[in-house]
Formats: structure tokens, sequence, C-alpha cells
């Protein structure tokens, strides 16, 4: 039994930390910043979890990205709304929303919602920077701290194997 | 191919999934829980426990068990408990999200009243002062003083004396004062007869002394003597005339007597008193009280289905924006609500069966108002409709209830320090049509109580009057006791109207029992007043006869000396003197 958590908590742990690469971490990094940029009571939200939770990142770092993002959203929050009211205020896009929101499971989207929009919008427009930053620092630290063979005996660089390299 | 149906790999899978359903079962048990607290404490605005909450995904149905809205009294009890809650979702609008329950019931529903008002009820008084303020806001008139200050009228009026009133016992006071008088100048007029029959004694006995000297009184001594006799006999005639003056005014007074036993013996008019205001005197601080928890549970339902949404201070993040061409509904809809329970009514159990239609958490979304019929099965058929329209901006309230056949428990009417009245149980039908437009308060509550046994007790001033009796004897006649309430006003300031027969049917038993016991009183008065002339008499003619007899005795006491002063001033010698000149004294030298 206790072997049996153990493994769930192994597997669990190592779902987790999988994808170490700088541009996994960068991904998961960004996918947890716009996560908790998003109110999580609708299916936009939800989506982007699925999302993380799906693609080949970080999913530990997206996961504390989140919660971190989560706690300081509420500074964001007046800007989302300006933004979200001025693009639901659209009047052009009036009947796509409209549209949207009329079809089934459109109101579980939450798109509706000002701080839902506004905040997608603004983790959508800096997903790339964030994506983009995250990935060089991970890179640096990537650089910093990877495991180099021969290293810890002192040899250099040339007289490192090949398949090393 | 072959791989798939081996039952080591669907088995597992199958099971998995089964097990996935069961947690997301019990979770969604436990949000439903959390989520039916938040929500009905937000809307009843009280304290609401459910122990139990389960979702059915094959049936799509939620089961609520172990319902209380309401704080818990001492005994564990809430206001309104529910056994089980079963609520059938339409599955289409959840993808809308919205929770539309087609059909749903609720079994063992209780309603229960807190303890600690039954307490307030039972203690005597402890909320008189509130129960007398309340009902001095609904019912703003006068007339509870009115008939306040009539009964006291009628205290007084039964406990005045009017002996001194009547005109035989007057005109017997003033027959003694008169003769009284009259008696005292006799007295004095005898006693100056005697001084002056003393007088002449002295003086004739000093005339005699010296006859030549006092020859000229002594010659008129039989003038004052026949004065003094005549006047004596005016004296003795006077008093001789007494006792016909007596018998003439025991005459009068006895006529008198039977004119004031005419003038009492016409009817006691009482001063004419609205019968409406007796009403209220007797029932206005009874009916206050439910009035007000009536007023009270129409702005509880104000309060709990706002007419327009309501901006809680903890809102949501963001604003909800809703776009041209769609059309907002309200997040949940309860389209019909089985209810049965049981519930004591009067001191009655009696079992509820209902249905609620066209709940929502939005009622100005809706279409169509919300609507309550209740039923009520057993000793006490009772029948409610309430309607509560917050459709297309309409604030309406609208409650109809028709019992036929409550037992009302005994009810104590009145005040005990001056009236009350005591109604034994009673079968009663109970009408109430009460309608809440905006501000607007309108309605009319009847009820009818039927075979009444009505019994009056008095205090204070009226405690100790012989007017119970009669007043019970002429309440018994009263078949139907029938009592109307008309509301009207606003919320804020409701104006009740109360009529009843039972105040008509007071006066006219007042007037009644007045006429016996002011009969009683007045053959009373009557009697005491015969007896105080008789007394009065009595003793008069009794002093009269004594001081007749008294003087006469006198009289002849005073005629004898008088007859014997008359005597001796008339003697032989002396008149033979006068006629011979007078004669020289033996020893005088003329001689």
């Amino acid at each position: 039994m206790f072997a049996d958590l153990v493994a769930i908590s192994r597997r669990i742990t190592s779902v987790m930390l999988s994808g170490t690469a700088p541009a996994q971490l960068a991904v998961g990094f960004t996918l947890g910043a716009i996560i908790g940029f998003v109110p999580k009571t609708n299916l936009i939200a939800l989506s982007l979890c699925v999302l993380l939770f799906s693609l080949r990142c970080n999913k530990g770092i997206g996961v504390a990205t989140a919660i971190v993002v989560t706690l300081t959203n509420g500074w964001f929050d007046p800007f989302a709304h300006k933004l979200g009211m001025i693009v639901l205020s659209y009047h052009p896009l009036q009947g796509v929303y409209a549209e949207a929101l009329t079809m089934p499971l459109g109101p579980w989207l939450g798109f509706n919602n000002t701080v839902v929009t506004g905040s997608l919008l603004i983790g959508a427009y800096f997903a790339f920077p964030i994506y983009f930053f995250a990935r060089a620092f991970f890179a640096g630290i990537h650089s910093v701290f990877a495991r180099q063979p021969g290293a810890r005996l002192g040899l250099d660089a040339e007289l490192q194997p090949r398949a090393a390299l | 191919m072959s791989r798939c149906f081996s039952w080591q790999i669907w088995l597992p899978r199958v099971l998995m999934l089964a097990v996935c359903l069961l947690g997301i079962q019990y979770v969604a048990g436990l949000m439903l829980r959390a989520h039916a607290v938040k929500t009905t404490a937000a809307i009843v605005g009280t304290d609401v426990q459910i122990d139990h909450a389960r979702v059915g995904l094959l049936k799509h149905e939620i089961v609520l068990n172990g319902l209380r809205i309401g704080p818990e009294d001492s005994a564990g009890d809430a206001v309104l408990t529910a056994d089980q809650c079963i609520l059938w979702l339409e599955p289409k609008p959840l993808l809308y999200k919205q929770a539309v329950v087609d059909r749903g019931r609720v079994f063992g529903l209780k309603f229960a009243i807190p303890a600690e008002n039954n307490a307030a009820e039972s203690s005597a008084g402890g909320n008189a002062a509130a129960t007398a303020t309340a009902a001095a806001r609904l019912f703003r008139d006068d007339s509870e003083l009115v008939a306040g200050e009539w009964f006291a009228n009628v205290a007084q009026r039964l406990k005045q004396d009017i002996t001194s009133r009547l005109e035989s016992v007057q005109r017997t006071e003033a027959f003694v004062n008169h003769w009284s008088n009259q008696s005292t100048n006799l007295e004095n007029r005898g006693n100056e007869i005697l001084r002056l029959a003393a007088l002449l004694q002295d003086a004739v006995e000093a005339a005699r002394s010296n006859p030549l000297r006092n020859a000229k009184y002594l010659f008129d001594l039989p003038d004052k003597v026949s004065g003094l006799e005549n006047d004596l006999a005016a004296l003795l005639a006077t008093f001789e005339k007494l006792p016909d003056e007596l018998e003439t005014e025991r005459r009068a007074i006895i006529a008198a007597r039977r004119r004031d036993e005419t003038s009492l013996g016409k009817p006691t008019r009482l001063d004419s008193v609205e019968a409406n205001a007796i009403s209220a005197y007797l029932m206005r601080e009874q009916a206050a009280k439910p009035l007000l928890e009536l007023l009270s549970a129409i702005d509880w339902v104000r309060m709990t289905i706002p007419a327009k949404p309501v901006q809680h201070q903890t809102a949501n993040r963001g604003a909800e924006l809703l776009f041209a061409g769609c059309q907002r509904s309200p997040d949940l809809l309860v389209r019909a609500l089985d209810v049965s329970g049981s519930a004591r009514i009067a001191n009655q159990p009696v079992v509820i069966q209902g249905v609620l239609h066209n709940f929502s958490n939005a009622p100005w979304l809706g279409s169509e108002p919300i609507r309550l019929r209740l039923r009520t099965a057993g000793s006490a058929p009772i029948e409610l409709v309430a309607a509560i329209d917050r459709t297309h901006g309409a604030v309406r309230d609208t409650l109809l209830v028709d019992c036929q056949g409550l037992l009302m428990p005994e009810l104590k009417l009145g005040r005990s320090e001056q009236v009350a009245m005591t109604i034994a149980p009673a079968v009663a039908t109970l009408s109430m049509s009460v309608m809440a437009d905006g501000d607007k308060l309108t309605g009319t509550i009847q009820i009818v109580q039927s075979d009444v046994h009505i019994k009056p007790a008095f205090g204070g001033d009226l405690a100790d009057t012989s007017l119970a009796a009669p007043l019970e004897e002429s309440l018994a006649s009263i078949g139907n006791l029938a009592t109307r309430i008309s509301i009207d006003g606003t919320l804020n300031d409701p104006r009740c109207t109360l009529w009843s027969n039972l105040g008509p049917a007071v006066a006219e038993g007042m007037e009644r029992a007045l006429q016996k016991a002011g009969g009683d009183q007045i053959r009373l008065l009557m009697a005491n007043a015969d007896r105080q002339v008789d007394e009065r008499l009595a003793m008069m003619e009794r002093q009269v006869a004594e001081q007749h007899a008294r003087w006469q005795a006198q009289a002849e006491k005073l005629n004898g000396n008088l007859e014997k002063l008359a005597a001796s001033a008339t003697s032989p010698h002396r008149t033979a003197e006068e006629r011979i000149g007078r004669q020289p004294a033996k020893s005088s030298q003329v001689r």
C-alpha cells in the first residue's frame, strides 16, 4: 500500500519535473503566467490548464507560476477590466460575441466577463515576450548548471569525449 | 483486435471509468453542498445547513438531505427543516450555465416556531408594552381610549350614590331641618313663657310683701297671667298641630317617593359609544401581533426576492456584459417544486402539501410570477395561495388564505384591569386577502367563529359590580363572532381598521346588564331611601310626641301656678281694701 502511494508520488513528481529543457521550462512558465492572470471559474482557465498538462512542457514550473501570478493578479484587474470593456464593447464584433455566448457552453467560457477577456488578452499579448525572456533565462541557468562530463574531474573541454558535446 | 475483447483489457478500464465517475459524483456533491449552503443563505438571509448533498449524474438529479433553514433553538429545531429535497435538472440548460429544475420534491418539511417566541408569548405581560405600541402603530385612532372612558363612566355611574338626590329624601331632609328650627323656636317660646312665669312669680311674691306699693302691679296681675296663659295655650296649640303637619308632610313624602320610583324606573340611557370603539378596545392588541407578523413576512419576502439585482459588496471580478441580441435569464429556475410536510397551526398538527412554481434567483427576468399553493389536510383545512410578481418591473405580492374549520384556541381579549373577555375554543373560518402592490398595501382579513362562548370579566372599579352575569347571559345569544380587519396604507405606514360584531354585542349586553344591575341598584337605593326617610320621620314623630308631652306637662303645671297666682291676686281682702279705701295701720297714730 505504502509502496503504491510512493509510486504514485514518484510518478506525479516525475511528471511535474519532466521537460527540463529551457524551451519546455519557458512554455510551462508562460502558460502558468497566463493561467495566473485569468480568473479561474470559467472554461478558458480550465482549457489553459488542460493545455498546460497536455503539452510537453514543465508542469511544475507552470503550476508554481500560476499560483504566484494568481496571488498578484489583483494589481492587474483594473487594467484588465478596462481592456476587456473596450474589446467587448467593440460594436462590429457584437454579433460574433452574441453568437458565441448563445452557443452551448458559451456562458461557461466566461468571455463576456471584462476581466477574463482583458486578462486573457494581456496574457496572450505578453506570452511571446515572456516565453522569449524565460527561455533565455532558463538557457542561461541551464548553461551554468548543466552537467558537463569531465568537469567534475577537472578535465578541459578539448579532452572531453566527442559524444558528450 | 481480439486482444481488445480480453477481459484483462476492458475490465480495468471500465472499473477505472466507474471509479472516476464516482469520484466526480462525490466531489460534485461536496461542491454542490457548499454552493447550495452559500446561495440559500444569501437568498434567505439566515443560517442554512445541509447534512449531505448528492449529485446523480445518470438521473441528472440533485439530492439534499437534512436541510435546515433558520437559527436553531435550544431544542435543536430550526425554523424550517426538510428531510430530503430532490431536484431533477434539465440537462440542456446546464450547457448554458443555467440550472433549470423541471420538477422537484421536498419531503418532511416542518415549520417550527422558535421556543423563545413561545416563551415570550406565554409570559403574561412580557411584551405587553411592545404589543400596545404595535397596536397604536397599526390602529391610529382613539377609539380604544373612548371605549376605556366609556367603561370608566359605566363604573362611575354604578358606583355613585344618588340617594341624596331623591325628591323624597330631599323633602324629608328639608322637613326635618324645618322641624328642627321650628322645634327650637317652640322650645325658645316655651322657655320664654316659663321664664316670664318665673319672673311673674317672683314679682308677685315681692309685690305681696308690699301690697300697697304694688297694688297697681297686683291689680294688673290677672292680665299678665292671662297673657301668659294665652301664650302657653298658643304654644300648646302649635304643638298639637305638629302631628297633623307631620302627617301632611309624610303624605307629601310618600308622593315624592312614588315620583322617585317612577323616575328611577325609567331605563338608564348610557352615553352613546361607537360600537367599533369597544371592538377595538377588546381586540386591537390581539390582532396587532399577527398583523405585524404578516407585515414582517411581506417585508421578508421583499428583501429575499428583490425586484432588481442586488449589488453585493463582494462582487465578482469585472463585469458581466450582455451583448446585443442576447437575453438574460436566471441562473436558477425551479419550474415546479412539490412540497410535503407538517406544521403546527393554532396548536394543531397539520399535514402540508403544495407546489411552488416559477421560483428563480432572478425573478425580475422571468415572465411569470412565483406562485405558491399550499393546502393542509387534517383538522384545519387551509388553502394558501401566494403570488410574488417581480416580472416587467412589477413589485406585487398577493396572499390569499382560506381556511374552513380552523379550531381557534382560547382567546383573551381586552384588559384584565378593566374589561376582559375570554372566548372559549371555537371553530372558525378564516379568509384573508392581502396585496402589496409596490409600496401600497391593501387587504382584508375576516374571521368568523361559530358557536362561541364569551365569558366577560371585570376588574378595577367594575370588579364588584354585578354586570358580569347579565353580560355573559346577553353575550350567550351571539351565535357567530365575526371580525374583519381592513388593511390599507403603505408598507412603511400601514393602517388597519377593525370591525367586529363583538363591540355592538358587548355594548348592547352592557346596556342590558346595566338595566338589570341598575334595577337592582335602584331597588337598593329606594330601600335605603325609604329606610332613611322612615327613620327620620319616626325619629321626628317621636321627638314631636316627646316634646308635646313634655310641654303638655309643663303647661299643666304652669297653668296651675298661674291660676294660683291669679287666684292670689284676686283675693277678697284686696277687693275690700280697694272698695273702702286705704285703712291705716294698727300702729298708725291716725288710727
